[in-house]
């Protein structure tokens, strides 16, 4: 029999810490209306020295499995995947430490990197994981604390970037039509930008060497007018080709939620894609750029506050670095985001 | 001035006019740099200008260009009819 993937639970979680822009003016040279009108962020997330990716993750996929009815046992699901740019080790994967502590047994529980693109990713290939039959449900978990990377001297980055988790349940069902379930994905990279988007040290392209790091290398770095540009291009040639393959037209699409980098971002990419700006959701302003975490985060945030009715019909985009980019579309489901 | 170029001075002008805040005395002559524009604006004209036309063209040309008079230019270098 043919499976196909389901949405069937959604939660997210955010860091207590809630820092506003204008706790930032006080650390940059900058000010809250800078800040807001170039990026439409007015308040980002920052996890507390101590707390780490895996502790978001935890929680988010706690209340993903909540939200899908499943208990914290073994069985519960047959894999974890976790998107991530900043795992809490280079080795090992962040993935299995958290399926661990959500009490899931010895599923298969891996990393997925594809930096801000990454829960795309991540739900491409759970989906794939369950439609080939190798698995009936998988927790599907994006979650990062950018501010553990960012560069106290680089005043762009450090206003744009926040922490989170956000994590949704994906199910096998045989309905085709069932409400939630994946009709199609799109994905896509360009290696020959890597540069646009990167943290130069810590992997096998700077070799361990005796003695401490320079600590600029491993500080995140991004060309922000170059994303800009392609990040719209990207993410609207990404979903108009996922619009053809599926039957859609756009003016059928009620929700774009896009990933959360910058308000600008999403009006230009609701225009190149000829949507009214009003259909793009939008939470960057209360949670910031969090990377691979911005799409589950934007879902949660949409579905609590009702945006989201059972039946619209919503369609994903992201872009990230590598460069990387993706779009998938679904019928929203009937469930209570936790 | 050929009535293509006179069109697509009017479109471009139209756009920085009732989208991205010029005045409305703005001309094809006027520097980029006299509009008070922030860092993104002609991001987000370049961003503009090639979904519409189907072309490449990035800010750093629209920064190279100066003003309408040269982003008209540009583009009908770059093959833009309309």
């Amino acid at each position: 029999m043919a499976h196909f993937a389901a949405v069937a639970g959604l939660g997210s979680y955010l860091p207590p810490r809630r820092v506003t822009n204008e706790e930032l003016a006080t650390m940059f040279d900058t000010s809250d209306e800078w800040i807001t009108t170039r990026t439409g962020i007015r308040a980002r997330h920052w996890a507390s020295p101590g707390v780490a990716t895996g502790d978001l993750a935890v929680e988010a996929g706690h209340r993903a499995l909540k939200s899908a009815d499943l208990p914290l046992e073994p069985g519960a699901v047959d894999a974890v995947v976790l998107a991530t740019t900043t795992p809490d080790h280079p080795c090992p994967a962040t993935a299995p430490q958290v399926a661990a502590r959500l009490g899931l047994g010895t599923v298969a529980a891996y990393d997925i990197a594809a930096v801000c693109s990454g829960f795309l990713y991540a739900l491409a290939t759970a989906s794939a994981q369950i439609t080939a039959g190798q698995a009936r449900r998988v927790l599907v978990i994006g979650a990062e604390t950018y501010s553990t990377i960012l560069n106290p001297a680089d005043q762009m980055t450090s206003v744009i970037f926040g922490d989170g988790a956000g994590a949704v349940v994906l199910s096998a069902t045989p309905d085709a039509d069932r409400p939630g379930v994946l009709l199609g994905v799109d994905l896509g990279s360009d290696g020959s930008q890597q540069n646009l988007i990167i943290i130069p040290g810590g992997g096998s392209r700077a070799r361990a060497t005796p003695g401490e790091p320079d600590p600029q290398d491993r500080y995140f770095s991004m060309q922000g007018k170059k994303v800009f540009a392609e990040a719209v291009t990207r993410m609207g040639d990404s979903t108009s080709a996922l619009l053809d393959r599926i039957g859609w037209p756009v003016d059928s699409v009620d929700h774009l939620v896009g990933h959360q980098a910058n308000v600008r971002i999403l009006r230009a990419l609701a225009q190149r894609l000829g949507l009214p700006e009003e259909r793009a959701v939008v939470n960057l302003d209360r949670v910031g750029n969090t990377s691979a975490a911005s799409i589950p985060l934007a879902l949660s945030d949409a579905a609590a506050a009702g945006t989201l009715t059972t039946g619209s019909r919503v369609v994903l985009t992201a872009f990230g670095g590598g460069l990387t980019w993706g779009a998938a579309a679904l019928t929203w489901p009937d469930l209570n985001a936790a | 001035m050929s009535t293509q170029t006179q069109t697509l001075t009017d479109q471009l002008l139209n756009l920085i006019v009732t989208k991205y805040e010029a005045p409305a005395d703005t001309t094809a002559e006027t520097s980029f740099d006299l509009l008070d524009f922030d860092s993104l604006v002609l991001v987000e004209v370049a961003v503009a200008l090639s979904g519409w036309y189907n072309i490449t063209v990035s800010h750093d040309e629209l920064n190279d260009a100066g003003n309408i008079a040269g982003t008209v230019a540009l583009l009908e270098g770059k093959g833009v009819q309309v």
